[in-house]
């Protein structure tokens, strides 16, 4: 911290109101693989100060590399004289530390760093999938580990040094029709969390259940997601809850505190605070030690997400949801429930089983209307059997009506990342009633 | 060192090092950006970045990039690199085709500095739209960011590029509202040029027609009756299909499956070149040379000279997007389509500025020989399968065309439909162009890339509605 010290004294002596530094040092890899073979291994190191300075209601969002005194003088009278041309923001503040810090255990795996291993289970993953009925293996194996020191001059000094692994394996399985596949994706913070083996195998067994697809009416389906397939949605409930986009007019829940937005068996929170999960952090970019935030209390909005800043303006606390300066998400957390794939598939009269989307686009992020198309094998299930398979089909839904139709929700709620999704989110299985399924004519 | 120092130093000493291939990007990069929501600024940063990234072969491939340009830690990642590309189980798949080395030195011209500009100078271009526009829609939120990039491409076989190209951006998102009716729409304008570029889109007047259209919508607008219907689409709509449907699956990567577990692969497969999948009047091309635009270069990231590529001849499919490494595999040259975002990301196929060639109509006379379609005017919402084959495309701004005239305007009509429907459906191109800017994603992680798409307006007969 001698770099961020020194930087905050100069900041100080050129007048700088609020600050906050936050200095990263990571190193990650990533090994790629695509027709069973791996195709490269990359390596990625990279260090930054990341700087947020204000001057009255004045901000402004910067990084420093070269952290020398020299540079780091001139780089903070370079920082003011750009601050004095902004216009004001509708900026109210930081937090005020000192905060205590839940412990750092679970957050690192010296494991995750060791690449030699990695790639011997990716081979280990690909010949799996190959064994499993895939004639195509594709995918990333990837280990990172990340240090980070942020301090503020309003009393905050925080650290944590995290680790993370992540497994994405697509099994493709060429027929006389065509392709199949199954994808799965897989996040831990070290190499033995992630299964990658079994999500191998997962991966070529979804895969083969989609060799004789065939093609359905289009009209109103129960849908079956598996975590994959809905992370990319459900974390859009994380973003529409910011206060952020209730002010710029990019979000569903405006005006609907304390109102009915989805089904009674659904609770949503905003949830970092799990450190075995990827995704989770001590505290948040102010520093503010992170907390479960319950968005949605059995079917009824209960919160917006601040940073110390919005939650001023709107004579709240904050949430611990900084973002600088926006308040963002950190985790979306669907909450478990009871049930299973088995009874979600036998209460279903006419439904699919949707392993993946993507392309999840919005016609009206105020609405939340969106449609997403299903990727990989879909199921198509009848009268509460599994009968077939099928393909090229679109789900076109809205986030509320949605929530409101979510009828069975699963026991297990798992961190989930994939290539469509910006944040690890924790989702388990859920089934949605009545969604509208269409196709080209 | 800096960037350009370090990029010399990491290629000596790899090759010293015994690597049998090397190629190194190195970037020194200014960034600002800026952004308001009706009036208020709640976004300014500025940032610098430079570094290095180094591919290696040695047996198998390796890369790295970092931003700590010092010579022991740069020796340190060059050693564990080569040792790294060793320990691979050699993929022979994996080689790339050779090309012509060159030695050059080119920029994008720039009229208004991109640093002649002070902050409150830029600010106060979105603070001037916001004045303009400020009754026009009830949410605004307004973007502005620029760059200027140094890189240096370096090969072990010889060639040195070096370029400057500075870049701005744009976009807006407004939203209106009729009696508890929302309609919204996004649009971005990017050019590889100083300032000058900002008058030119004139914003202001597209962001004012634009809401008083989606007003009116709102307040008179029908739903469509579903059923087969002549569509003719306006340059905003062509740029996202010719990008969506055209480019992407004819990107060598994808036909190949190298982007198989993440932007998926393509309908397109490797013996369908010279294949007819669309109308004889359908001609899209992709290329980077086009002075000014967004998608500029004269030399990929490879060091491989940029040309104009036609992806689709006469309805036919003509040519594959190429690097280096899906050239070789498919027996070719590479024609200048490697792109990184910056010297941290490896080089993989893209698009640069991807339009559909004007034909010889007038727009009206696209609209005068219809009696019973849709004029599609912007779009919000759009999606398409991952092999690029089946495409949703849900209008903003549209109007039902009535025996040769324009007549109601329409809520939100949607195309669903496939790539080759779509393409042999189109019996007339018109000849007024227009490109948007978009930044494309592909690759893991994820490389956003700044890109055009765009040309005329197109007719389509006889295609699904709803």
């Amino acid at each position: 911290m001698e770099a961020a010290n020194y930087f905050m004294k100069e900041l100080e002596k050129n007048n700088a109101d609020d600050i906050i530094l936050k200095e990263v040092n990571a190193k990650n890899y990533q090994i790629k693989f695509y027709n069973s073979k791996i195709d490269i291994v990359k390596e990625y190191d990279f260090s930054k100060l990341i700087v947020f300075v204000t001057k009255g209601k004045k901000t402004m969002l910067t990084s420093v590399k070269k952290l020398d005194k020299n540079n780091l003088k001139k780089k903070a009278r370079e920082i003011m004289k750009f601050i004095s041309m902004l216009p004001d923001s509708d900026y109210y503040g930081i937090a005020d530390g000192p905060f205590k810090y839940r412990s750092k255990d679970g957050l690192f795996s010296k494991e995750a760093m060791n690449i030699s291993k990695a790639i011997k289970l990716c081979e280990e993953a690909i010949s799996e999938a190959m064994d499993n009925g895939a004639t195509r293996v594709a995918g990333v194996f990837e280990g990172s580990e990340s240090n980070e020191k942020l301090m503020s001059n309003h009393n905050v000094r925080a650290s944590q040094k995290e680790s993370q692994t992540y497994l994405s394996i697509r099994s493709l399985t060429d027929h006389k029709n065509g392709t199949s596949s199954g994808h799965m994706t897989s996040i831990s913070r070290d190499l033995k969390g992630l299964d990658a083996v079994n999500k191998a195998k997962e991966s070529a067994e979804i895969s083969i259940q989609g060799i004789k697809s065939k093609k359905i009416n289009v009209g109103k389906y129960d849908i079956i997601y598996y975590p994959l397939a809905s992370s990319s949605i459900i974390e859009n409930i994380g973003d529409a809850a910011s206060m952020f986009s209730v002010e710029t007019q990019s979000s569903c829940f405006i005006n609907k505190l304390n109102k009915k937005v989805g089904n009674d068996n659904v609770t949503i929170s905003d949830d970092p605070t799990n450190n075995r999960n990827p995704g989770s952090s001590l505290y948040d970019e102010e520093g503010v030690p992170t907390r479960k935030n319950i968005i949605i209390k059995e079917g009824v909005f209960k919160k917006y997400l601040h940073n110390t800043s919005t939650a001023k303006k709107y004579k709240t606390k904050t949430t611990a949801n900084a973002g600088i300066p926006k308040p963002e998400a950190s985790s979306t957390k669907l909450h478990p429930k009871d049930s299973n794939i088995e009874e979600m598939i036998r209460t279903t009269k006419k439904g699919l089983i949707v392993t993946n989307t993507w392309y999840t686009r919005f016609q009206s992020y105020i609405k939340g209307d969106f449609s997403t198309i299903p990727r990989d094998t879909i199921l198509i299930v009848k009268n509460g059997s599994i009968v077939g398979s099928t393909y090229g089909i679109r789900l076109n839904d809205n986030l509320i009506r949605m929530m409101k139709n979510i009828e069975l929700i699963g026991k297990k709620s798992k961190p989930i990342a994939g290539w469509e999704t910006e944040r690890i989110n924790q989702i388990p299985l859920f089934k949605v009633k009545n969604v509208l399924v269409t196709r080209p004519k | 060192m800096n960037y350009e120092a370090a990029a010399e130093f990491a290629m000596n000493y790899a090759l010293k090092k015994g690597a049998e291939f090397v190629d190194v990007r190195a970037d020194y990069e200014i960034g600002n950006a800026f952004a308001m929501h009706n009036g208020v600024l709640n976004f300014a940063s500025s940032s610098t970045s430079e570094g290095i990234g180094v591919r290696v072969k040695n047996k198998g491939w390796s890369f790295f990039s970092t931003n700590k340009l010092e010579k022991e830690f740069i020796k340190k990642l060059v050693s564990k690199a080569i040792n790294q590309a060793q320990k691979i189980k050699l993929n022979d798949d994996v080689k790339l085709s050779d090309e012509r080395t060159y030695k050059r030195t080119y920029s994008a011209k720039e009229k208004i500095k991109v640093s002649s500009l002070s902050p409150d100078e830029k600010i106060k271009l979105l603070k001037d739209l916001e004045k303009e526009t400020k009754n026009s829609a009830e949410g605004r939120t307004y973007y502005l960011s620029d760059t200027q990039r140094e890189r240096i491409i370096l090969t072990s076989e010889g060639t040195r590029i070096k370029s400057y190209i500075p870049q701005v951006y744009s976009y807006y998102v407004i939203s209106v509202i009729n009696n508890s009716k929302t309609s919204e729409h996004f649009l971005s304008f990017g050019a590889s040029s100083g300032y000058e570029s900002w008058k030119k889109w004139n914003l202001a007047e597209r962001i004012k027609r634009e809401a008083g259209t989606l007003k009116k919508s709102l307040k008179y607008g029908k739903t469509i009756k579903p059923g087969f219907k002549d569509v003719v689409v306006a340059p905003e709509v062509t740029g996202i299909i010719v990008h969506e449907s055209c480019g992407h699956p004819l990107e060598a990567d994808r036909v190949l499956g190298r982007e198989a577990a993440q932007a998926g692969e393509s309908f397109v497969k490797p013996n369908m070149l010279g294949q007819l999948i669309g109308g004889v009047n359908v001609n899209i091309a992709d290329d980077p040379t086009l002075p000014g635009s967004f998608g500029f270069y004269l030399f990929d990231d490879e060091g491989v000279k940029a040309r104009r590529k036609m992806l689709m001849k006469n309805g036919r499919i003509n040519e594959f997007l190429h690097n280096r490494e899906s050239a070789y595999a498919l027996g070719t040259k590479s024609n200048g389509s490697a792109r990184s975002t910056s010297y941290s990301f490896e080089p993989i196929v893209r698009m640069s500025n991807t339009f559909m060639l004007p034909g010889d109509y007038k727009e009206e006379e696209l609209i005068e020989n219809v009696k019973d379609g849709v004029y599609i005017k912007s779009f919000m919402e759009w999606n398409i399968d991952d092999k690029r084959l089946n495409q949703k495309y849900v209008g903003a701004e549209a109007y039902e065309i009535k025996n040769g005239k324009l007549g109601k305007p329409l809520l939100n009509p949607v195309i669903e439909i496939t790539t080759p429907q779509l393409y042999k459906a189109v019996d007339a191109v018109a000849n007024n162009t227009e490109y948007f800017a978009g930044t494309c994603g592909k690759g893991e992680p994820m490389q956003g890339i700044p890109v055009w798409f765009g040309g005329p307006s197109f007719r389509m007969r006889r295609i699904f509605v709803r």
